[in-house]
């Protein structure tokens, strides 16, 4: 983002506010009346031009707004258009392009959160867009330009997965000389694709394809491969991750293994081997296959009975070391690639199909291993039953796909692999009889189409339906599938030799806890999520980690290639860069207001900052201070102070205030005040938006960056101030991006339930809820009833509540109002002279806001243990040591 | 479940272990009418797969035999236990055959014992006593070559035909070792070891009275498992050196040895030569800490001399 000019004074002089109403086609302008909105915006205290554009976004559009920044000296602009998430990036280059600090600018959503969930409520979803425009012209009044935050970058990528797609970003680094670290949970990397056979539509066999690329993995200088680990802590941010690796012990040392494989020849134990799908055994130490990289091998303890027949097969090798620890390796990181694929869902759970009762019931995966000349068999197709070669085959998709009952979602890759291992049986056998049933073909890939086509014609038969029901000869262990044939409405019941099932690929084992370690969100499923699902498909929300392969939802070997060189771009453009600007909206003390420096005990900050961001010294007369390049502006400190002496750039008290005070400002019994986070519950009332999920008008959004921000305080102004209701809405607690913000917010706010209810307000105007990134549908419904209950008692009852509750909301909210800014906005409500608050509230921005925007330099007070400050790279060794750390 | 799951089947006579792969079927079947429940399997048992399942008495005699419990997650079908088991009461296949990969891959040695049978040297007036007296019902008399066979997989190696037949028979037992009856220790009334003995060891003489032939007795344990005076234990641990490389094993041993009525001990066991860690922590947990070669000898040389009186009378040495 281009620099700020200084010519501007923001704090003193007055604001200047352009506000622009985007159409965005008809998507907004068929609801809300554009005009209407623009014609308000120009009542509203500050602003000096209001314009309606059909596209906001396009560049007459941006230009337009360019224009007038520099025709009518705007220092503050307000876009009425979609979500933050789609282009609040943009307006925030296109303002910076024009001279303007980017933080001098907010947006309203009228189109997610109006135009899209209001439609039938056209009167009512435009008075909504012109409460949401004061919102943001409120808030943007009070908002202080804001420098992007400098921090060195580490430049060396993290690669979690090693399957096709983790070795496609893997190589590419190494490429560009970029130091990476492959971590892989099994014992070699290959992931899926070394399981498989043949791949469409090309046929050639897969791990020849891939071997030659594990090989370059496992030989290049730049890449090192921690196979059998695992990812366990993940700190910091963006260009500078401290990652905690462990690496589970092998019993076999790497450095002195050399693969020969003599220890696994004498060793008396055989259980099933994962790697061939449990058709075919591997003995207690093993490699999973021949191609295995790295070629070490690995005792399974589970099974291992420490005959150690192995030592003294390895000899003088001495290899094997029986008394390996597990250890943690750490490691510095810039960037890091999510790729941890997908598994196979056990498809046991449809009963009526009996996988694991009926021997002659199979997956696919174990087909593909059935037939490779590498698998347990050495490609001989055949039976479980009974080691004969099958004369027929059912081949059964969508197996806990595209069902409501397991998966909704479609796994993608099962129809072309379905094809595909009908034609290779096909012509591995041609007598064979195989039969797909199949709900709908979905060949969009290229050639994909002509490839469903040869097996059309080489013979392969298909029958449109989902079979209801699978039934085996107890005697001839052969199945009769029944189905329903769509295309001729009759009931088919076809005895086969053996059925195969195209079983739903779902996320890896362990991605929510992975996703929980990364804070990178996953889907209900568990798929990771992605920053955008069109314009940010390999970015995670969390900047500086990125996506890759089927990890983010099933994909193929192409796609996920392709994404592995996309990540691996993403990844470089970061690491490449040696320096990265992130977000300044970060915390900040007031000293004077912190307690402990007027000799206070207080230890609140320190214990809820979910990063150590803060560095408190209770009982030293210091006051508190917050890191800020450790700080990730969560704001959960902020609304625990019980001084108010905490505030967050950006998301002051005062800012949120003002916007209350702006949604509240006409009828406020009719409105639902809604607090959402930035991440789940906003992208969740984003998802209501895009799935059109419609919900009534009378709701208001006021955005945090994390429900943890929401201060009690925030609510009962709603209340004192006439609410209908107010919800507080975060991530799943498990999902918070702020690790802990969520469950800091619990607390506090179910604290104030009973607070609430002893004022007299009714239970049903105040929740707190979670709503993850694809609950759009809960949104809804919350929305809905909170509505319901909102009407239920109807304006004289919530006028009356309130009215009872209002001395001692008035008596509560005696602090908040000491807080400069806040004050100073209240008094303006309450129509005091301008003139007289202006130097108060001069006074407190020279305190306040001067203090650490902008800082990439250490400015911590004597504290023990500087090393935990995350700017130790900008930190001189004498600075840190005249600090007193280490 | 996936491909290659262990399924677990249990009735009242047996408990199966099935692991089915394409190329690889493993079985381990577990005779419950064979089985004492002698803590030997729970013992041996490197994954602790086995569990031991209490007998149930009922005015001093057995209502319901000790017995086993297995955990499928954990047997890893190494075939240890059914080396192991004295009663012969497990089989593990392989493939369809009999096979301990334990044995098959020399991390576990053969067991030494056996039992051959003279014909010239026997009776054969004797012939249906003889079959007859047999408690395992493994000796069966071949018409054609007029001459008595013994089914050497279920023979337990008590030596009652050796006794019965006068010698025609020679049996080796694996194990060595020494079994003490203290009857003034015992629970009144209690008969209970007696019921379970596989051997006859431990019967009910002709006075209604306990009595042991410790001339029978295989080492199993299965009578101090059944006794209701328990032996109480405390761990410690034994190391021992394999490959350059110190390991140490969990073992207990018991306290209260000079309360318990019967006591068991093992000593030696006969074997064949085997380089093995597994054998080596199965033998600590199996055989008796203080079995000190003294010992040893000196019971040895008292069973020698006494050794007719013993095989006439069928009573115990120690009871004299
Ligand atoms: C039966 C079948 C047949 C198929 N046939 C074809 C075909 O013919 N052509 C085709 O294009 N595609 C085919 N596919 C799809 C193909 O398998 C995938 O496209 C491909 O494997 C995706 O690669 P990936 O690297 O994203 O994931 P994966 O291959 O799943 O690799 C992920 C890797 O990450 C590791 N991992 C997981 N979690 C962690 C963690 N927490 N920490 C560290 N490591 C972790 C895993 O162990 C694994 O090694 C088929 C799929 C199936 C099920
Ligand atoms: S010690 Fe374990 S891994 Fe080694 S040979 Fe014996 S059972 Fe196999
Ligand atoms: S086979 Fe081995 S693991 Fe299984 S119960 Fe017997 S001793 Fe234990
Ligand atoms: S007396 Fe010997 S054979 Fe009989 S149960 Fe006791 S140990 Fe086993």
């Amino acid at each position: 983002m281009a620099k700020t000019t200084r010519e501007i004074d923001y704090e003193n002089d007055p604001p200047r506010i352009g506000v622009y109403v985007c159409h965005c086609g008809s998507n907004i302008a068929s609801v809300i009346t554009p005009s209407e909105v623009v014609d308000y915006a120009k009542t509203l205290p500050g602003v000096v031009v209001a314009k309606e554009h059909r596209y906001a976004c396009s560049d007459p559009g941006q230009s337009m707004i360019q224009q007038d920044i520099k025709e009518y000296g705007l220092n503050r602009v307000v876009v009425a258009a979609c979500s933050v998430a789609m282009h609040e990036p943009t307006f925030k280059a296109c303002i910076s392009d024009a001279g303007l600090n980017p933080f001098m600018f907010q947006m309203a959503n009228i189109r997610e959160h109006s135009s899209w969930v209001h439609s039938h409520e056209k009167a009512a979803a435009t008075e909504k867009a012109k409460d949401l425009v004061a919102a943001a012209v409120a808030k943007v009044t009070y908002v202080h330009p804001l420098e992007m935050f400098e921090v060195p970058v580490t430049r060396r990528a993290l690669i979690v997965g090693g399957g096709i797609a983790g070795i496609s970003a893997a190589l590419d680094l190494a490429d560009m000389n970029i130091e990476t670290y492959l971590v892989e949970k099994s014992p070699t990397i290959g992931g899926r694709m070394a399981q498989l056979d043949k791949t469409f539509p090309t046929m050639d066999c897969s791990i020849c394809i891939e071997a030659p690329k594990m090989v370059d993995v496992g030989k290049n200088r730049n890449i090192h491969i921690l196979s059998y680990s695992e990812v366990k802590e993940v700190n910091g941010y963006i260009g500078n991750f401290k990652v905690k690796v462990e690496r589970k012990p092998r019993y076999v040392l790497e450095d002195k293994c050399t693969g020969c494989g003599l220890c696994a020849e004498v060793c008396p134990i055989d259980v099933p081997n994962i790697f061939e799908e449990g058709l075919g055994p591997r003995k207690a130490i093993y490699v999973p296959m021949a191609q295995a990289v790295p070629s070490i091998y690995t005792i399974d303890m589970d099974a291992c009975i420490k005959c150690f027949k192995c030592v003294d097969a390895c000899g003088a090798l001495s290899a094997i070391d029986f008394a390996q620890q597990p250890e943690i390796v750490e490691l510095d990181i810039g960037a890091i690639i999510i790729a941890t694929g997908y598994d196979t869902w056990d498809p046991s759970e449809i009963e009526e199909y009996g996988f694991g009762v009926y021997e002659n019931v199979t997956t696919m995966m174990e087909i593909e291993r059935l037939h490779c000349a590498g698998g347990p068999t050495v490609g001989e197709f055949v039976r479980p039953s009974d080691g004969k070669v099958p004369k027929n085959l059912a081949l059964i998709q969508c197996v806990g796909s595209r069902d409501k009952r397991y998966h909704e979602y479609c796994s993608g890759f099962c129809c072309m692999y379905t094809i595909k291992n009908a034609m290779l049986l096909k012509w591995l056998y041609p007598d064979m009889d195989i039969i797909i049933f199949r709900i709908d073909i979905r060949t969009p890939g290229k050639t994909y189409e002509e490839f469903y086509e040869r097996a059309r014609e080489a013979g392969i038969h298909f029958i449109q339906g989902r079979p209801s029901e699978i039934v085996e000869d107890p005697v001839t262990k052969n199945l009769v599938v029944h189905a329903e044939n769509i295309a001729t409405g009759r009931h088919v019941a076809l005895e086969v030799e053996m059925v195969g099932l195209a079983n739903a690929a779902i996320p890896s084992e362990g991605s929510f806890d992975l996703g929980r370690v990364l804070t990178v969100p996953n889907d209900t499923y568990g798929w990771f999520m992605e920053s955008h699902p069109k314009l940010k498909p390999l970015d995670t929300p969390t900047e500086g980690i990125y996506l890759a392969g089927a990890a983010q939802g099933p994909k193929d070997i192409p796609q996920s290639v392709s994404q592995g060189s996309g990540a691996a771009g993403r990844a470089s453009r970061v690491l490449n860069a040696g320096k990265w600007e992130i977000d300044p909206i970060i915390a900040y003390v007031d000293p004077e207001r912190c307690i402990n420096s007027r000799g206070g005990k207080c230890d609140i900050c320190y214990r809820v900052c979910p990063y150590g961001a803060v560095i408190n010294l209770p009982g030293t007369g210091q006051p508190s201070s917050i890191i800020p390049a450790k700080c990730h502006g969560c704001g959960t400190c902020v609304a625990e102070c019980p001084q108010n002496a905490i505030s967050q750039h950006h998301f002051s008290d005062g800012q949120i205030v003002a916007q209350l005070h702006a949604l509240l400002a006409e009828k406020p019994e009719e409105k639902v005040i809604a607090f959402t986070c930035r991440w789940c519950s906003g992208m969740g009332a984003d998802n209501a938006g895009t799935s059109h999920f419609e919900y009534p008008a009378n709701t208001r959004n006021i955005l945090v960056m994390c429900a943890g921000r929401v201060d009690a305080d925030f609510v009962m102004e709603a209340f004192r101030l006439g609410a209908g209701a107010v919800l507080v809405s975060g991530c799943h607690p498990q999902d918070c991006h702020y690790i802990s913000g969520r469950n800091f917010a619990d607390t506090r706010i179910t604290r104030l339930f009973a607070q609430l209810e002893k004022l007299g307000i009714s239970p049903g105007r105040f929740r707190l809820e979670s709503v993850s990134a694809t609950e759009g549908a809960k949104w809804a419904r919350i929305m809905r009833e909170m509505s319901a209950v909102v009407q239920e008692l109807g304006p004289e009852g919530i006028r009356a509540e309130n009215e009872k509750a209002l001395p001692q909301l008035t008596k509560r909210l005696a602090r908040m109002r000491e807080v400069p800014e806040v004050g100073y906005l209240l008094r303006l409500a309450d129509g005091a002279a301008l003139k007289d608050v202006e130097t108060g509230v001069k006074q407190a921005r020279d305190k306040g806001l001067g203090q650490t925007v902008g800082v990439t330099e250490c400015q911590l007070p004597e504290a023990t243990a500087c090393d935990t400050c995350q700017l130790a790279a900008a930190c001189a060794p004498e600075t840190k040591q005249a600090k007193g750390g280490k | 479940m996936r491909r290659g799951a262990t399924v677990k089947t249990k009735t009242e006579q047996r408990i199966v272990l099935d692991r089915k792969m394409v190329t690889l079927h493993q079985t381990q079947t577990w005779d419950l009418d064979r089985c004492v429940g002698c803590q030997i399997g729970p013992l041996v048992c490197p994954k602790d797969a086995i569990s031991h399942v209490p007998a149930v008495l009922e005015n001093g005699r057995l209502k319901q035999r000790a017995s086993v419990d297995i955990d499928p997650e954990k047997c890893v079908f190494c075939g240890m236990c059914s080396v192991m088991c004295p009663t012969n009461a497990i089989t593990m296949l392989v493939n369809g055959k009999e096979e301990a990969p334990v044995q098959k891959y020399e991390a576990f040695p053969l067991l030494i014992e056996s039992n051959k049978f003279n014909r010239d040297a026997f009776d054969m007036s004797r012939r249906d006593f003889v079959i007859e007296n047999c408690p395992t019902d493994v000796i069966s008399y071949d018409a054609k070559a007029d001459t008595l066979k013994v089914d050497q997989k279920y023979c337990i190696r008590c030596r009652q035909c050796e006794v019965a037949s006068d010698g025609a028979f020679t049996v080796v037992q694996p194990w060595q070792g020494s079994v003490t009856l203290r009857r003034e220790l015992c629970v009144e009334g209690c008969l209970a070891c007696a019921d379970i003995c596989p051997t006859r060891a431990l019967h009910v003489d002709e006075n209604g009275a306990l009595a042991l032939a410790d001339y029978y007795c295989i080492k199993c344990g299965a009578c101090m498992q059944v006794c209701p005076i328990k032996a109480e234990v405390e761990p410690y641990e034994v190391s021992f050196e394999y490959a350059g490389t110190t390991y140490t094993r969990e073992h207990e041993r018991i306290t209260n040895l000079d309360q318990l009525p019967i006591v068991v001990e093992r000593w030696r066991v006969g074997h064949t030569e085997v380089q093995s860690g597994a054998w080596v922590a199965a033998l600590i947990r199996l055989a008796d800490d203080k079995a000190g070669e003294t010992e040893i000898d000196r019971k040895r040389a008292l069973r020698r001399r006494d050794l007719l009186t013993a095989l006439k009378g069928g009573r115990s040495l120690l009871d004299k």
